[in-house]
């Protein structure tokens, strides 16, 4: 099984991960960061990684930026 | 253009395994672990406190569904103690609660009689195929909404079967099923499951439950999450349109028209089958931590066969039991062993760590209750989800928060009549000591009446003055 990554831009990524519930998108996300560098957008309709994936990158020192695009959310890390 | 990453080891894990979410006492997730037909042996149990300890702060709930659930799980460790669940062979639910369109809904823990094989036929066994068949089955991680199956064959209803999406209720040498059950507040509103009048002959019965999951998959409405759930496509449909297309995919059914169904829970100490006895440990609603858990596998293993069943009224059995003086001695020495039956037909919803509720939750507002003389069934949840029951107990509380001045405060509805038909509501907006005074009432008025001769059912009409 793999997850995949779409470039979209110079160092711009965007991970898909809608559909997934806890705590998948999170561990993607965690997967994504470790091979990429640059900026990462990810999209979840799972309000509660929405909720998780901000608190734990911030905390970890990451810039994180949230935003709600209709059912779901777009966040945007900076590596 | 695409990168690829590998999911190193997490792949084993979708589909059938999730945390659930959690917003109150501190809590952002659970993990509701599906013990097939609710019956786990005492090393499970060992394994499972072990687990709580180590990473739910030592605190276990038994829930209404036969599962065991932890809280205060950190999202960073999931990984491990899945690893650990899957060495042990369980998973659990695919907890999509949180998505707000239709669909990834799987198929629930399946209730089960919890005496099944111990005094009536053996339902246990097809139960626990079916779950592991549909759990982490890829056909079946992405249903429109969630699906709840019940199994019992003792003669009663002990398994809430006329509220779950499909209710197999043996009878002769084979089954017959009630579908379309679900008191959530979810389109059309709370429902009562109606009788599928067919005879399902015991060696059909895997194939006619994957039917009827296949049928919820591929016509339940994705339109919307609310429209989703399986009773509505029952009640759009009705009753002959899907029996065609279930006999469309297992063939011709015979009919089956006669079915008296009464509810009743399995409680207290009986004799099984074969001479050995079962004895019911009451938990209010199923609160548990990490070193009761290890006791009561130590007790099953030393007073009975090692195995436990947890029941729909979150309580626990002890099976294959010798000496019930002995086990009782024994329980006593760490629980307490209540001889009221409301304490063992009671439950409510973990409305506390769900974070809907305020102070009094519903957990906190059942204890109370308790305390209060008399033998009536409580159902209390936190908020019209229904996750209590409420709406189909004898009493039932339903929590919602409003403003009061400046302030949002906790008030509970209240609801009398309910079992195995939905409940009227009584009162609205009560406080939580409103709520037990109605309830000391209600109580009162109801001994006064039940002196009489008189059911339940006639106080409740009168009580609520509806002409009978
Ligand atoms: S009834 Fe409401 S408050 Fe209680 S567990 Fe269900 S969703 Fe949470």
């Amino acid at each position: 099984m793999e997850l995949k990554l779409k470039v979209i831009g110079e160092n711009r990524y965007e991970l898909d991960v809608r559909g997934n519930t806890c705590p998948y998108p999170q561990l993607f996300v965690e997967l994504a960061l470790k091979r990429v560098d640059g900026t990462l957008e990810v999209l979840t309709d799972n309000p509660p990684s929405a909720r998780d994936i901000p608190l734990i990158l911030e905390r970890r020192g990451f810039k994180v930026e949230s935003k709600k695009e209709d059912s779901h959310w777009r966040i945007k890390i900076w590596k | 253009m695409e990168v690829s990453i590998s999911l190193e080891n997490i792949g084993k894990f979708i589909g059938k395994y999730s945390l659930g979410r959690d917003g109150g006492r501190g809590s952002l997730h659970f993990l509701r672990i599906k013990i097939p037909a609710g019956i786990i042996n005492s090393k499970d149990l060992e394994e499972i406190a072990e687990l709580s300890k180590e990473y739910g702060r030592g605190y276990a709930e038994i829930t209404d569904r036969q599962d065991i659930q932890l809280h205060w799980i950190d999202s960073e460790k999931a990984i491990e103690i899945f690893e650990k669940l899957y060495k042990l062979g369980y998973t659990t639910d695919l907890c999509g609660q949180g998505f707000t369109t239709a669909g990834y809904g799987d198929v629930r823990n399946i209730i089960t009689c919890p005496l099944s094989g111990k005094i009536s036929k053996d339902v246990a066994k097809i139960s626990i195929k079916l779950t592991k068949y549909f759990s982490g089955n890829p056909e079946f991680i992405d249903l429109p909404r969630k699906f709840k199956i019940a199994f019992t064959a003792c003669g009663y209803d002990c398994v809430r079967a006329y509220i779950n999406d499909l209710g197999m209720i043996g009878v002769d040498d084979g089954f017959t099923a009630l579908v379309g059950g679900s008191i959530g507040s979810s389109y059309p509103g709370a429902t009562i499951a109606k009788h599928l009048p067919v005879f399902i002959p015991e060696k059909d019965v895997f194939e006619f439950v994957k039917a009827v999951v296949e049928i919820h998959r591929d016509y339940s409405s994705r339109e919307s999450k609310n429209k989703a759930r399986f009773k509505n496509l029952v009640n759009s449909w009705g009753i002959e349109k899907l029996l065609k297309e279930i006999e469309k995919r297992v063939g011709k059914l015979e009919r089956f028209e006669k079915l008296d169904l009464k509810p009743k829970a399995h409680i207290g100490v009986g004799e099984q089958n074969d001479g050995k006895y079962y004895f019911t440990l009451p938990i209010v609603g199923g609160v548990l931590n990490d070193e009761k858990l290890r006791i009561i596998a130590s007790i099953a293993k030393d007073y009975g066969s090692g195995e436990v069943r947890l029941t729909p009224e979150q309580n626990v059995i002890f099976v294959d039991v010798d000496d019930v003086d002995s086990i009782r001695k024994e329980l006593e020495k760490h629980f307490t062993i209540y001889d009221k039956e409301s304490y063992y037909l009671s439950i409510a919803c973990p409305s506390d760590f769900c974070g809907k509720t305020k102070d009094v939750h519903s957990k906190d507002l059942l204890k109370k209750l308790l305390t209060v003389d008399g033998d009536l069934k409580i159902g209390i949840s936190g908020c019209r989800n229904a996750c209590g029951c409420h709406n189909v107990f004898d009493v039932g509380f339903v929590g919602k928060l409003v403003k009061r001045g400046k302030e949002i405060v906790q008030v509970y509805d209240m609801f009398i009549g309910g079992n195995s038909k939905l409940a009227m509501k009584y009162k609205e907006n009560l406080s939580p000591d409103k709520a037990v005074e109605e309830f000391k009432k209600l109580v009162n008025n109801y001994r006064n009446f039940k002196a009489s001769g008189k059911s339940f059912e006639e106080f409740v009409r009168w009580y609520c003055g509806v002409e009978t």
